[in-house]
């Protein structure tokens, strides 16, 4: 057993095959110790899309490995993927991130149907979590009746609330102005290192470095550290 | 709980839609089914609703009574032979009528005290040579009921003395005595006078004797209930026909409720990746929709059975729709079938979301 959270190796994704073929991410190696948040950062088409994809289980390197707390991904049936992604991993995607006919509260409780706690222990997080994310009063409130900053609270107490090991975040603040989402990239970076978790965060915004332990470049899908 | 539940309490309209669709399908479903058990009930009677366990025609008659005649020697043969219990007369003519101030098509059956309805639900059987009859419970509907009057065109006057169940014989049906019933005929049609005497077919009750050994016996045709009214022009043709239009009613609600899904599936492509990529398994998704599917079947069953039962009680009496149990529990059947049909259609769709489409934004 390792102490780190996650160890990316050799990591390639190419798109295509002959002379359509796009190399999206080439040979990315990276290890995040326990309670780590990173951001990475990169332009455009870069790869940083592709790159959270494949450490997050949801798509398939054409190369390399990814190790989430000393267990191997890349191995995985999609079946063992799935299973693996709703008890170890907690997604913030840019948009929707909510299942719109379910209150804030149950937004979170929903992780019920699929994490390996039980009910009660997902309730009792659920709870707390609302609280810590300043929502307490707003947990019946379907997401329509919740500002864009208040969404992304939820989702961020969705990433949480099944005690994941790494939390992967995709510009969460893109749909929400600078100040706000400030705000919301505090809140998470907050909740990650009171946790300890291992977070990365893909990002545009220069601004929302502060709040990372260092961040990561990556250009032309090649990292930079 | 589950999530297509959840859905439907808090989006409840879209789902009223879709129940109201599947409703007003089965509306149309319900009412053409009780039109063809009214037509088909309600012109085979007689051979079903009498103690009668085979009916004995003429040997050329094709099993058909307007074809078939029996004499008086033949009755005391068929009585006569070895394994038969009982035997009584059967005969049937059709002729306009009055009774209550209403014109009607009136078909006249004749029988004998073995051949009599058996499911009396009001009043009693017509006596022996009294002008009295026992209507069909379906007569009932056109104000018909005991003490009125029949009266055929240049007959007798018959009083109605009691109501029987399921024993319809295409018009508006009445049972007489079969003495009273030639009576009758002779003064309506006397040109049918020379068939005095003489009934079209015979019921008949045995110890186990088959039907095969009686024909030899006797060299008449001998058939089930249920072979004589395979036989009664176009009633069968009739029931087929209306069915496989109701059994189409329901592919096109299959289909509805699968366009239905496709389109909710389609339009909730980022929500399944999502949820997909936050670790639920396709399983809870499929789940969630096939609740659905059930639920708005259920709901629109319920509201497309209210409807008919609605328009059942304001249809004329001509109409011969009739509303079995029966076939209502079937149908509810086949609708929870043919909803939970139409949204394995969206199976497939929900699987093959990628939930790698959740990350990077709008797909
Ligand atoms: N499914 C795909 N098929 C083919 N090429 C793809 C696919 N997905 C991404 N690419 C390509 O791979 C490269 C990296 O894309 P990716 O989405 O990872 O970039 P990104 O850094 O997330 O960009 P952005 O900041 O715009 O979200 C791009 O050149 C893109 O066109
Ligand atoms: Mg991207």
């Amino acid at each position: 057993m390792t102490s780190k959270a996650l160890e990316v190796e050799g990591l390639t994704k190419i798109y295509g095959e002959g002379h359509t073929a796009v190399t999206a991410v080439s040979e990315a190696s990276l290890d995040l110790a326990g309670n780590e948040f990173v951001g990475l950062l990169g332009p455009s088409g870069s790869g940083k899309t592709t790159l959270i994809s494949m450490i997050g289980a949801l798509l398939t390197p054409t190369d390399g490995s990814v190790r989430i707390g000393g267990e191997d991904i890349s191995g995985m049936s999609k079946k063992e993927q799935t299973r693996f992604r709703a008890n170890r991993i907690g997604f913030v995607f840019q948009s929707f991130n909510l299942v719109p006919f379910l209150t804030a509260r149950e937004n979170l409780t929903v992780m019920a149907n699929v994490s390996d706690l039980s009910k009660k222990e997902i309730g009792d997080r659920a709870d707390q979590l609302l609280e810590e994310l300043g929502l307490a009063d707003r947990r019946d409130n379907l997401p329509e009746q919740l500002s864009g900053g208040e969404r992304q609270r939820v989702a961020i107490g969705r990433a949480l609330v099944t005690d994941p090991d790494l939390i992967l975040v995709d510009e969460p603040t893109a749909s929400l102005d600078t100040e706000l989402g400030k705000a919301v990239v505090e809140m998470l970076a907050k909740e990650i290192k009171e946790r300890n978790k291992a977070g990365i965060m893909v990002t545009h915004d220069l601004r929302m470095v502060e709040y990372t332990d260092r961040t990561i470049e990556i250009v032309d899908g090649r990292l930079r550290i | 709980m589950n999530l297509g539940l959840s859905e439907i309490r808090r989006t409840p309209g879209r789902f009223a839609a879709i129940a109201g669709a599947v409703g007003f399908i089965v509306f149309l479903a319900l009412i053409l089914a009780a039109l063809s058990d009214g037509l088909y009930l309600g012109s085979t009677g007689a051979y079903r609703t009498t103690p009668a366990q085979y009916w004995v025609f003429s040997p050329t008659s094709g099993l058909e009574l307007s074809r078939s005649t029996i004499d008086g020697a033949r009755l005391e043969q068929v009585a006569a032979t070895d394994g038969v219990e009982t035997a009584g007369r059967l005969s049937v003519f059709n002729t306009t009528a009055t009774s209550e101030g209403q014109d009607l098509q009136l078909s006249l059956l004749g029988a004998d005290a073995n051949t009599m309805p058996v499911e009396i639900i009001e009043g009693r059987l017509p006596e022996p040579e009294a002008l009295e009859v026992v209507v069909d419970s379906q007569v009932t509907r056109k104000g018909i009921g005991i003490g009125s009057l029949i009266t055929p065109t240049n007959g007798p006057d018959l009083e109605v003395v009691g109501v029987a169940g399921d024993a319809g014989f295409g018009f508006t049906t009445a049972w007489a005595q079969h003495d009273t019933f030639l009576e009758v005929r002779v003064s309506v049609r006397p040109e049918l006078g020379a068939l005095e005497g003489t009934s079209q077919a015979l019921g008949i009750t045995t110890d186990g004797t088959t039907a095969d050994r009686i024909a030899e016996a006797t060299g008449l045709s001998v058939a089930t209930p249920q072979e004589a009214i395979d036989a009664l022009p176009g009633a069968s043709q009739q029931k087929i026909t209306l069915n496989g239009i109701v059994y189409t009613t329901f592919v096109v609600a299959a289909i509805v409720v699968g366009l239905f899904f496709a389109l909710v599936t389609l339009e909730k492509r980022n929500e399944y990746a999502v949820l997909k990529a936050i670790g639920m398994p396709n399983r809870k998704l499929v789940a969630a929709i096939f609740v659905q599917a059930l639920i708005a079947s259920a709901v629109g069953y319920v509201f497309g059975l209210a409807l008919s039962r609605v328009v059942g009680l304001l249809l004329p009496s001509t109409v011969p729709a009739l509303f079995l149990g029966e076939t209502a529990i079937a149908l509810l059947g086949v609708a929870l079938f043919m909803g939970s049909l139409g949204a394995i259609f969206s199976f497939r769709r929900v699987t093959r979301i990628d939930p790698a489409n959740a990350l990077g934004g709008p797909a």
